[in-house]
């Protein structure tokens, strides 16, 4: 068994402390540090040896050392203490983010498109991966594998920080591509599409050479890259082939609640190996190390995390002069105390009914086309694609509906779903289109959006959806509108539930594609555009809105049959629209699925499963998660789960106090009397 | 005495009517009956009635605005007014000022303009660029809404009329403000922002003025041809987060019967406005203002039922009336689940009506400097430039200050200059980073405290004038027992407890000290001042980006003996200043409401409730009884419901005779602790109003 199967308690002390006062890390302890770890009860700590500062906490021989410790091999030391503890050590070692090597060596820096700038001028230095800093960095990866006796090496930073324009990059480009590099965002042209996959394949290169460089010293070191960009904008550069490179997924998260159950579901499938790991800080924010998270937010953070399967990691940041504080580790350690208790029932295969599908190869933003690189700001951060996944998430969470991320990884195991969401795919190559028509000819049931099919991953606009034939409709162009409407057909108003109806539709704020159904073909929902064009400021119809007034007869969705599966097509990414949430959720259930659970829980409250069929039981998480905390309990959830044995014992964990429940033709059902924020049940069968 | 129409009416509804004539299906299908019968579905009991909207067009055959081209000679407002007095509705009739789009589109003399000369569009919402047409309160457009003004008031019978958006949507250098400015003030009007040159903000002053002179004058013409009418002027733009440009301040208000506005943001927001408005408004109940739709873009989708409940329930446990607002179809027609929705939430709340009213206790009073909503950090930069901040470190405190006390169930109000002559009302006053002040503001809070009051206040408070001059000293040095001697030029820094004051400041340390994103000003403290606690700096300045200590942070490293916090007793009173604003940040209330507490910590209430759950208290002497409210308004609807709530009410010497539950009147459970009456409250979902009678 390798080290990081039962590690879920985990710790990352940062130490990006620089040398600029004689002071800084003069005093960091192995001891004290080892025996906070403690404290934390941490099985696992993320060690640094190697800053984004660019120092190292060991005495390497090809980059700089930390003088704070005065020769002495902290690093070493503290590896040897926490081995001694049964303590797991990662090194840490950061990549691309050097700020001593960027300072010393400019031919290695990342560049912005004017081919002047150089990014990240001052506290941040980057350095490109296609530079000769590749191979400083996996020589720095071989001689911190090679020197200490480790259980795993992490690589943070393993994306790019911004487009690089750098001579190597171009040279690069001229050499397998032909011609500069574009400096124009285009979607829709060939050859700004190759420059995006040529910077995801050099990124996946140059992982793994770190990657091969550590496991050819020792491959039972695990490998782990920084995984919390697998969802981020395009610009970072990052795709599944990224996965590959790393033993398990974890990464770094600041985000909301949804943020976090998504990439957990995501490293779940992602993964090579589980349990992935969700990392947070316990400070309110990284830049404001002393001000900590509330408890009772760490709580449900830690909590959250074992609901999903996950190891759970903290980050704390240590004292410029090498010293911890010890608040921070007794609070976690009353924390993973209680998850601990956990612990046991852990692991198992997560139901999820449906596949939310992530291509990360469509991260872009076709409203971004024509607009140069260098006017970036946040121009890049805007998603549709991830944001319609993320909203197709939030819906089935609230409606307790079983999910799970997936992406093009899956492909060959989508009948694990009972319906599988293509929430506006921007690109697709044949290999999916080939994939998602095979799953709904044999059953399958998909949900498809937008654009989905419409261009493929190298940036050829099709006249027609790839998957015309599976939608039951045709591309037919794509409104003027920016502001539009899906109204219900006869009798299909109850598709879209209270507060609409055929006069008043949902809007949505964005344009849709036009399609024509095929005859086959249903059309519950119809095209309803406003009265004027709202980009029109001198003809309008209502100073504050746009009102719906044409209604087009032309479909907006399509329900379609297909072998032995159905699927239905949205012409605009509902799933994205809070107000249309419902509408998505009540087109889902048309599709016929029966799900593995349901529940009365309210919205805060999410709902696992997991089959651990070896041990002959279901084990179901409930996680209570408000937005304001401390949680108001929650009472009498009614949960009903849907599961082929003969249920025999129904235990709420860790306590081992059994539950009553009400056995059903096709499972069980029952009552839990109260949540506080977590709880965690083990239904055993025959 | 005749009671004002509004006393009573806390459900009012509003349909929004700005709709052109582009198409000629455009109000073609309006029909009084059925939007009069809408309104009744919603148990409104009074409707604001278009009687010209934004678009400027009026829906009555005028002499002075351009008619609606649909209408065929028909007369909308009056149509809508004989079916409301069919049904004794109160109607008020709305108006728009300052934007109309056909008097910019028709007089370029009238357009607000830019520092170039040019007409400027709305830009609130880039998604309606050139809809919206504004025009200059000092261009001849003055007189065309007086003369609107005066026909609408004297054409209808009913009972207000509401003129909306009489606030500056930006600053205006038009030909007419030119000239005025010229002769009151002299000169150019300053295109760069300054609020430490007199002149710049001499020119801010002006716009103010002159905002609440064009009121004035608006309300006057309303008067003169009907003194019965109630007059409103659009109300949420006095705490609006366009800040300094809305050229708004306390005057408005006085142009008013009553306040009334609406709101879009968050709980805090709207228990804010409600908080402010109760005590500025010169009569009540205020109306807090909503729509029904998830945003006025949005109107077709619908807020979820329980929110449109919480935000309902909010203002009836502020002591106001609710207003919805839904938008009219462009065919004139009305969509009647909206109104069904509403007169189900209506219908649930009406219940409770008979029990609203009395003194809102407001034992800690939070001030809110209407001329302060502006930012120092903009000083430079030209008006019509780039990266301005979007908001002001004034109401940012105001705003932290009162989201920590609503939090921690502390009893609270806003005020602002217009209370100064009741500053007695309050245990604590808290002057949250108070950024420009008047002599007349130092003096009522220092005889406050001299009197006895307790005081607290942080950072900029009393160190610039009303007018722009900066001082050498706080006007307030005497009272806070501090002087002003600087600011920390590093702008990461930290405060950190010294020994007597561990307890205040846990889980910070004098070695983890409370961190803020922002410099602190350097004070000289008296002798017998007591220091709270002192300034930790980071070891190297966060602004030099080559010599730093930490890649993601700047931690704190020179212990300073510099004060951060100190404590001062002056005449009967006492006082505690902050070097910085620590209430604008939600990792440092609870030391904000530490430092409360050792100022006072006798409160009229305290409760045992999640913080989504707002108390409020009204003591109604007449009735011999404390009227207590509480909302449970979380984030995600449906709600979670509340099961174990209690509430500590302060008798105050009086003896409790009855705790009930309204609007049913069971009897409650009571004990008294140390002269307060604690309740046990019975679960509930969104509201629960409590009595407690007393001898």
């Amino acid at each position: 068994m390798t080290w990081y199967e039962n590690a879920w308690r985990r710790g990352v002390l940062d130490m990006h402390i620089t040398e600029d006062n004689p002071r800084f890390m003069t005093q960091f302890d192995p001891q004290r540090f080892v025996d906070l770890m403690l404290e934390a009860r941490l099985q696992s700590v993320v060690l640094y040896a190697h800053s984004h500062v660019g120092s190292c906490f060991y005495p390497s021989l090809i980059a700089p050392v930390h003088a704070g410790p005065d020769g002495r091999d902290i690093f070493g030391e503290t590896v040897e203490l926490c081995h001694a503890n049964d303590i797991a050590v990662v090194g840490y070692m950061s990549l691309i983010y050097d700020t001593l090597t960027w300072r010393k060596r400019p031919d290695w820096r990342i560049t912005h498109s004017d081919y002047l700038g150089h990014s990240n001028p001052g506290r941040y230095g980057v350095c490109c991966p296609n530079s000769p800093y590749r191979d400083y960095a996996a020589s720095l990866a071989t001689e911190l594998a090679a020197g200490y006796p480790l259980d795993g090496i992490r690589f943070d930073m393993t994306f790019w920080p911004g487009v690089c324009y750098c001579p190597h990059c171009r040279q690069r480009f001229m050499d397998e591509v032909g011609g500069e590099l574009p400096t124009v965002i285009d979607w829709f042209d060939p050859r700004w599409t190759r420059f995006a996959r040529k910077r995801e394949e050099w990124l996946v290169e140059f992982a793994a050479l770190c990657t091969d460089a550590v496991r050819a010293v020792d491959p039972a070191i695990s490998v782990e890259h920084q995984s919390s960009t697998f969802a981020h904008p395009w610009r970072f550069g990052v795709t599944t082939p990224l996965a590959a490179q790393t033993d398990f997924l974890q990464g770094d998260f600041y985000g909301d609640i949804l943020q976090g159950s998504f990439v957990r579901k995501l490293f779940h499938n992602l993964s090579p190996n589980r349990p992935g790991g969700f990392e947070t800080s316990v400070s309110a924010t990284l830049s404001n190390y002393t001000a900590l998270k509330d408890e009772a937010l760490l709580r449900c953070k830690a909590h959250a995390a074992l609901a999903d399967g996950c190891a759970f990691i903290f980050i704390d940041s240590v004292d410029p002069v090498g010293t911890i504080n010890p608040l921070v580790y007794q609070r976690m350690g009353r924390i993973f105390e209680e998850t601990q208790a956990c612990e046991p029932w852990l692991g198992g295969d997560l139901q999820q009914d449906v596949g939310i599908y992530l291509s990360t190869r469509s991260k872009g933003n076709f409203a971004d086309n024509g607009t140069p690189v260098s006017a970036a700001g946040d121009l890049h951060s805007h998603a549709p694609h991830v944001e319609a996944a993320l909203g197709a998430c939030q819906a089935l969470i609230e409606h307790n509906i079983p999910w799970g991320v997936i992406t093009c990884d899956d492909l060959d195991r989508l009948d694990r779903h009972k319906i599988v969401v293509l929430p506006n795919v921007l690109m697709m190559d044949a290999e999916e289109c080939a994939a998602f028509r095979e799953y709904v000819r044999n059953g399958g049931r998909l949900y498809a959006s937008r654009y989905t099919s419409l261009v493929t991953s190298d940036g050829h606009f099709h006249e027609d959806f790839m998957l015309a034939d599976v939608f039951g409709a045709q591309f037919a162009g794509e409104s003027l509108e920016s502001f539009t409407y899906i109204a219900p057909a006869p009798g299909h108003e109850p598709l879209f539930g209270e507060g609409y109806s055929h006069s008043h539709p949902p809007g949505l704020e964005d344009s849709q594609i036009r399609i024509v159904a095929r005859p086959e073909a249903q059309v519950p929902g119809e095209l309803v555009l406003p009265w004027t064009d709202p980009a029109d400021p001198w003809r309008f119809a209502s100073i504050h809105n746009n009102p719906p007034g044409r209604y087009t007869g032309q479909p907006a969705i399509t329900h379609n049959r297909y072998g032995a599966g159905q699927a239905i097509y949205v012409g605009g990414d509902i799933e994205s629209s809070e107000n249309c949430r419902e509408v998505f959720i009540n087109l889902l259930q048309r599709l016929g699925a029966t799900w593995s659970f349901g529940s009365d829980a309210p919205k805060a409250v999410e709902i696992t499963l997991f089959h651990q069929p070896e041990e002959s039981r279901w084990l179901i998480n409930l996680i209570n998660f408000q937005q304001a905390l401390p949680n108001i309990p929650v009472r009498d959830i009614e949960v009903r789960l849907r599961v082929p044995q003969q249920a025999l014992r129904l235990v709420q964990r860790p306590a081992g106090r059994e539950l009553p429940f009400e056995r059903h033709d096709d499972g069980v059902s029952f009552t839990l009397p109260e949540l506080e924020t977590f709880a965690m049940l083990t239904l055993e069968y025959e | 005495m005749t009671v004002p129409w509004y006393q009573n009416i806390y459900r009012r509804a509003v349909v929004d009517q700005h709709i052109t004539d582009v198409n000629a299906d455009f109000l073609a299908s309006f029909d009084a009956e059925h939007y009069v019968g809408m309104i009744r579905k919603s148990n409104a009991q009074a409707m604001f009635m278009y009687a010209q909207s934004v678009v400027g067009q009026a829906f009555y055959p005028s002499k002075v605005a351009p008619v609606h081209a649909n209408l065929n000679g028909r007369n909308l407002p009056q149509e809508v007014i004989d079916e409301a007095r069919r049904h004794d509705l109160k109607v008020v009739l709305y108006m728009s000022l300052v934007w109309d789009t056909w008097a910019c589109r028709n007089h370029d003399d009238w357009k607000v303009k830019d520092t170039h000369g040019r007409g400027i569009a709305d830009d609130i919402s880039s998604t309606q660029t050139e809809r919206a047409g504004l025009c200059c309160v000092n261009s001849p457009y003055r007189e065309y809404t007086r003369d609107l003004t005066r026909e609408i008031c004297e054409t209808f019978d009913v009972e207000g009329i509401r003129m909306d958006m009489t606030f500056w949507p930006r600053p205006c250098y038009c030909r007419h403000c030119r000239r005025r400015f010229a002769e009151e003030v002299g000169g150019e009007i300053p295109e760069i922002i300054n609020w430490e040159d007199p002149r710049w903000v001499a020119f801010q002053r002006c716009r103010e003025r002159w905002m609440a002179e064009f009121a004035e004058r608006q309300t006057q013409t309303a008067l003169a041809a009907n003194p019965n009418l109630s007059v409103e002027h659009q109300a949420s733009s006095i705490p609006h987060e366009a800040g300094w440009r809305f050229g708004v301040d306390s005057r408005l208000a006085l142009q008013n019967t009553y306040l009334q506005g609406d709101f879009y943001g968050g709980t805090i927001q709207g228990s804010l406005v409600r908080k402010l408005f109760y005590n500025l408004s010169p009569n009540r109940p205020v109306g807090f203002e909503t729509c029904v739709s998830i945003s006025l873009a949005n109107y077709t989708a619908i807020k979820p039922r329980g929110l449109l409940e919480a935000a309902a329930s909010s203002a009836m446990a502020d002591g106001c009336a609710f207003i919805y607002i839904t938008s009219i179809d462009p065919i004139g027609t009305l969509e009647p689940t909206t109104y069904e929705r509403m007169g189900e939430i209506w219908g649930r709340t009406q219940r409770y009506e008979p029990h609203m009213g009395g003194e809102l206790q407001q034992d800690v009073a939070v001030y809110y400097s209407l001329n302060s909503k502006c930012n120092f950090a903009d000083n430079g930069k030209h008006v019509e430039g780039p990266g301005q901040s979007p908001s002001s470190p004034h109401t940012d405190a105001v705003v932290g200050a009162c989201r920590a006390l609503r939090d921690s169930h502390v009893p609270f109000g806003v005020i602002t200059d217009t209370s100064l002559d009741q500053l007695s009302r309050h245990k604590v006053i808290i002057l949250p980073d108070v950024l420009m002040m008047n002599e007349e503001e130092v003096t009522a809070f220092r005889d406050y405290v001299r009197q006895g009051g307790k005081l607290y206040a942080s950072r900029n408070t009393s160190l610039i004038t009303r007018d722009g001059h900066r001082q050498n000293d706080f006007m307030l040095a005497d009272v806070f027992g501090v002087h002003f001697s600087g600011d920390t030029k590093e702008t990461f820094t930290y405060l950190a407890p010294v020994e007597a004051t561990d307890g205040l400041f846990a889980p910070a340390t004098r070695q983890h000290p409370a961190g803020l994103q922002e410099s602190q000003l350097i004070v000289r403290p008296e002798a017998d001042t007591e220091t709270l606690a002192t300034i930790t700096l980071p070891y190297t300045v966060p602004a030099d980006s080559i010599t730093f200590t930490s890649l993601h942070n700047d931690p704190p490293g020179f212990r300073t003996d510099m004060p951060g916090i100190i404590r001062n007793d002056y005449g009967e009173g006492s006082v505690i200043y902050v070097t910085s604003g620590i209430e604008r940040y939600e990792h440092l209330h609870d030391i904000f409401l530490n430092l409360v507490r050792e100022l006072c910590d006798d409160y009229s209430f305290g409760a045992d409730a999640p913080p989504v759950v707002e108390v409020t208290l009204f003591d109604q002497p007449d009735r011999s009884r404390l009227l207590a409210n509480l909302v449970n308004f979380q984030e995600v609807f449906p709600q979670v419901p509340i099961h174990d709530a209690r509430l500590r009410l302060a008798l105050n010497g009086r003896v409790a005779n009855r705790a009930i539950l309204l609007p049913d009147g069971h009897e409650l459970e009571f004990t008294v602790v140390d002269g307060m009456a604690e309740i046990s409250v019975p679960p509930f979902e969104t509201f629960a109003m409590l009595a407690l009678e007393y001898a």
